[in-house]
């Protein structure tokens, strides 16, 4: 707890490697080269990076992506992987790779995009497995059927040991339930990529500035889609130290940094 | 989710937005339109340099809804209607919605429809209800919101009566491409205040480096042209 004060970093939670064959036309984006420079820009020193290409097709070569990143720029990024529990063995041995191969810092999970219900019995050997590393879980959240906040936190209950965050913390229908889980189980955290500013004021208020993390979901956002992400929480004026924890802090105790 | 008018002038100095369109929340928007409505009216009287007023009225009260639509533009002056399928219960292409339509037809006036929501505010609902009302003009409040983008751009492009609002869409780049689809012309800023809060959503349509014409059109030049603001 004390460690990230002496190293202040500013992270964010939540970025996707859009490769050419997989942002699928669903938003333009930001070229990778782009949104690094941007997140520079705004003073972010460290991000999470994930898939999305994984999330609708081939899982293994897109965690050999994020793998490939992560070796042209370790200081820069920390990489999670992402498996689909409908593959049984399949994705317990891409949990093993992602971490005894890859060096996978944690998981990302987006039950709609990749088609699985998060309480669904698939989810608990995966999550079996992840806990046995101790490394946490960032899962979309704010989305009926299938990611929804309290369907989430259902699962962290079942697996207190893995930290989870739930990215959008509930997006812009489902943050009041996305509190309430927060409220009640302790490894539950609130990731801001997206979500309402009322939203982000609640959450100071019921569950404190611990539990909440910056995040930007780029390059999803396009051209100052970090930006805008980031000044959200700025015009909040939340003050150093809960700035401080927003920013990174929070996040450097989930992974362990 | 409180908000006194005090509040919003206030907000609205800060960032400087000069004008705002209003409506009620809670139960104003709910179940007790007429006391809502004649809150957001005497608000816009006291402050006719800075707020016009859209009426709530909940399409479940049948014939009294449509009354009280009338009652609203009419007799309070208000500009517009807001409906909120979620909030208020039923799904937004519904007959029970249809009489409520054609009274806005009839007055003239526009309809604000939040969209993003699952099972009953979503953009394609909304959209077969403009695509059924061809005389109706819609505004999709947030425009699709959070999942349901895809569905917004290309689609409300097809047709000429529905336009885009840009709160609590969430990111920026969504509203850039719903510019390039259905024109700047078509796409109106909105902050959705205190849900979200003006100087964030400002800032969404800032970052994207739009021209001076387009940004122009989506802070404050369509509002002008539509409701006279
Ligand atoms: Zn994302």
């Amino acid at each position: 707890m004390d460690d990230w004060k002496v190293k202040k970093l500013v992270i964010d939670a939540h970025c996707h490697l859009f490769t050419n064959d997989a942002a699928l036309g669903f938003v333009s984006g930001s070229t990778f080269d782009e949104f690094v420079q941007e997140l520079d820009d705004c003073g972010v020193e460290k991000f999470v990076l994930f898939t999305i290409g994984g999330l609708f097709r081939d899982f293994q070569k897109s965690n050999d992506e994020i793998g490939d990143m992560y070796r042209k720029y370790p200081e820069k990024i920390i990489p999670f992987g992402t498996t689909n529990p409908w593959y049984g063995e399949e994705a317990l041995a891409e949990i093993d790779r992602c971490v005894n191969l890859l060096g996978m810092k944690g998981f990302k999970l987006h039950p709609w995009m990749m088609g699985f219900p998060i309480n669904s019995v698939q989810m608990l050997p995966v999550m079996e497995r992840i806990s046995d590393y101790g490394l946490p879980v960032l899962v979309h959240s704010g989305t009926a059927p299938w990611s929804e906040p309290l369907q989430i936190a259902y699962l962290a209950s079942q697996f207190p040991k893995v930290q989870f965050i739930l990215a959008h913390m509930g997006i812009t229908d489902l943050w009041k339930e996305a509190i309430d889980a927060a409220c009640r189980y302790s490894n539950i955290w609130l990731e801001t990529a997206g979500t309402p500013t009322v939203a982000i004021k609640t959450a100071l208020q019921e569950v404190g500035p611990e539990r909440i993390i910056f995040g930007s979901d780029s390059p999803y956002g396009g051209v100052g889609g970090c930006q805008f992400q980031m000044n959200k929480l700025k015009y909040l004026k939340l003050g150093k130290e809960a700035e401080e924890l927003l920013l990174g802090g929070n996040l450097q105790r989930v992974l362990n940094l | 989710m409180d908000q006194p008018v005090e509040t919003l002038l206030a907000e609205m100095d800060e960032a400087g937005v000069e004008k705002a369109i209003i409506c009620a929340i809670g139960s104003h928007l709910v179940i007790n339109n007429e006391e809502g409505n004649d809150f957001i009216s005497g608000v816009v009287k006291k402050h006719p340099d800075r707020f016009l007023g859209f009426a709530s009225v909940n399409p479940w009260y049948g014939e009294k809804a449509v009354e009280e639509l009338k009652r609203s533009i009419t007799g309070l002056g208000l500009s517009g209607l807001k409906l909120h399928p979620v909030l208020q219960g039923f799904q937004a292409n519904e007959k029970i919605v249809f009489p409520v339509i054609e009274e806005a037809i009839r007055l003239g006036v526009w309809i604000y429809i939040h969209s993003g929501t699952p099972v009953c505010s979503l953009p394609l609902q909304i959209l077969e209800l403009a695509q059924k009302y061809p005389e109706a003009k819609f505004i999709m409040g947030h425009m699709g919101g959070a999942d349901f983008f895809l569905d917004v751009p290309e689609p409300c492009a097809k047709v000429s009566n529905v336009y885009l609002e840009t709160s609590l869409t969430c990111h920026p780049v969504f509203v850039k491409e719903a510019i390039e689809k259905l024109g700047s012309e078509r796409v109106m800023f909105g902050s959705d205040s205190p849900t979200s809060d003006m100087k964030t959503e400002i800032e969404k349509i800032k970052v994207l480096n739009l021209s001076d014409k387009e940004l122009n059109n989506v802070l404050w030049r369509n509002a002008h042209r539509l409701f006279g603001l």
